[in-house]
């Protein structure tokens, strides 16, 4: 079988290191490894896509996939709710008047570039799948979603919120929703959800903060910012430096987020809190990367990401699952020292972090003011 | 007719005040365009509950009811729908919002 004389022929590198790194040696290694990483390449893929639930649409072709450049579409769906719409914009096309597809054409533009420039990662699947986007879905429709197939753009009502292209993190947040779902699709409801969905803001924000080449210490660590409309009463959706304050206006309420796992919001809505809970764990990545310091993606990124698609995440991981697969990450990537870091980042936001030892010894509890709240998101 | 429109969930996750309209307060026209709206999007024949679709993200879920006599059916939505008719019928209860 071709994959298996493959596998023979490789370095066995994909035991031992992320796929972005196999990618890196591929490219620009010493010639007698590059090969052998490419090989190594493909088994990793295999084993990646045999392990994880894979539930997007479809994988770019084998075309597809040697293309390493966006393959970008964008559609307007005219103010109706029919996906995806008229074709508006296709890769390299003239540039048209329409800023809501200007914007989306911009922003799946520079999402493409950081997954690639940051993880060598080939769009959504690793596999240069075609980048979809409808803008002016609905009418005043005050949403961004992700359909597990293309992402969709709403134009806001005006009085509340703006035209949600407007901020570059809410399109990398979408198309991160496609990432999760390629690597691992955490289960859209209670903290499994609120992990999905602080997936989406931590590479969103990060999206933002390589596009303006900001450190951790420059980034506003802002959610959305510029998308609440003029007089709303608040700077952005949501804030992962400080849960909570984002906003609080008399038409929108009051920003719900929690900052920590004391706080953590038991509720039916919103698929059981995703989009409030996730505070927690974006406080936590946001702690990790002030405490790493310089360019947030360098460290704790590369930390986050590795801990999602590692073979070991449950599809429904909890707070406490995913805080010890992001430290036993940080051991693995960059030592104990950023293991530490991470560790001390998850106990600010007291959530719970077990820890296993590499030699398979006892769990070493790290009992970190552990809330009873602790347990309260599992469904 | 009395039905009911709950909106959560979505990016913002802010939740939309619940709309109801009582059809027998409205001007008949009205209240025709509306029952036939409802007839339209077939809400008596969807289930309750939605099957999970993997892999999506900040979806709308609208929990939408029809209390007509003795009947009363509640059902949950999630966007984008597989028929425009309860697009439509979802955007004319919002307008009473």
């Amino acid at each position: 079988m071709n994959t298996s004389e493959r596998a023979v022929a490789s370095l066995g590198l994909h035991h031992v290191l992320p796929p972005y790194m196999l990618e890196h040696l591929a490219e620009n290694g010493p010639e007698r490894l590059r090969e052998a990483a490419r090989a190594d390449l493909a088994v990793d893929r295999q084993l990646r896509s045999a392990r994880a639930a894979r539930p997007i649409a479809r994988y770019g072709t084998a075309a597809e996939a040697a293309d390493t450049t966006p393959n970008r579409t964008v559609y307007d769906a005219k103010n109706r709710r029919q996906l995806p719409g008229v074709e508006v914009l296709r890769e390299g096309g003239q540039p048209v008047s329409d800023i809501a597809v200007t914007e989306a054409y911009d922003g799946l533009g520079a999402t493409f570039t950081f997954w690639w420039e940051v993880f060598g990662r080939n769009s959504i699947d690793g596999n240069g799948l075609p980048l979809d986007a409808s803008v002016h879905y609905g009418r005043d429709y005050d949403n961004a979603f992700w359909d597990g197939q293309q992402m969709v753009f709403g134009d806001g009502d005006g009085t509340l919120f703006n035209r949600f292209t407007v901020s570059l993190d809410v399109i990398g947040h979408e198309l991160a929703h496609g990432v999760t779902g390629a690597v691992r699709d955490l289960v859209y409801e209670g903290q499994s959800g609120a992990l999905n969905e602080s997936m989406s803001d931590v590479f969103g924000s990060l999206v933002k903060q390589y596009a303006a080449h900001q450190t951790a210490e420059e980034a506003d660590w802002l959610i959305g910012a510029g998308l609440l409309a003029a007089g709303v009463q608040g700077t952005a959706l949501r804030s992962m430096k400080a849960p909570g304050t984002a906003y609080d206006d008399p038409n929108l309420g009051k920003d719900p987020q929690p900052a920590t796992m004391t706080d953590f919001v038991e509720m039916t809505d919103d698929n059981g809190g995703v989009h409030v809970n996730s505070g927690i764990p974006n406080r936590a990545f946001y702690l990790s990367a002030i405490g790493f310091g310089g360019y947030a993606w360098e460290q704790a990124g590369r930390i986050w990401f590795e801990a999602l698609s590692g073979p070991g995440l449950s599809t429904a991981a909890t707070f406490t699952e995913f805080a010890a697969a992001t430290v036993a990450q940080a051991n693995t990537l960059f030592g104990p020292e950023a293991g530490a870091v991470v560790a001390d980042a998850w106990g600010q936001v007291a959530v719970e972090v077990v820890v296993e030892l590499p030699e398979g010894d006892d769990p070493v509890v790290d009992v970190t003011q552990t809330e009873s709240g602790a347990e309260a998101g599992a469904e | 007719m009395i039905l009911t429109l709950y909106r959560s969930g979505g990016f913002a996750a802010v939740a939309q005040p619940e709309v109801s309209v009582d059809t027998s307060t409205l001007p008949k026209d009205e209240a025709d365009h509306v029952e036939s709206a409802v007839r339209e999007a077939r809400v008596a024949e969807l289930a309750g509950q939605p099957a999970a679709v993997p892999g999506a993200g900040d979806r709308f879920v609208y929990e939408l009811t029809v209390h007509e006599g003795n009947t009363r059916h509640t059902v949950k939505v999630t966007e984008p729908f597989a028929d425009p008719a309860l697009g439509t019928l979802i955007d004319l209860l919002s307008s009473y919002s």
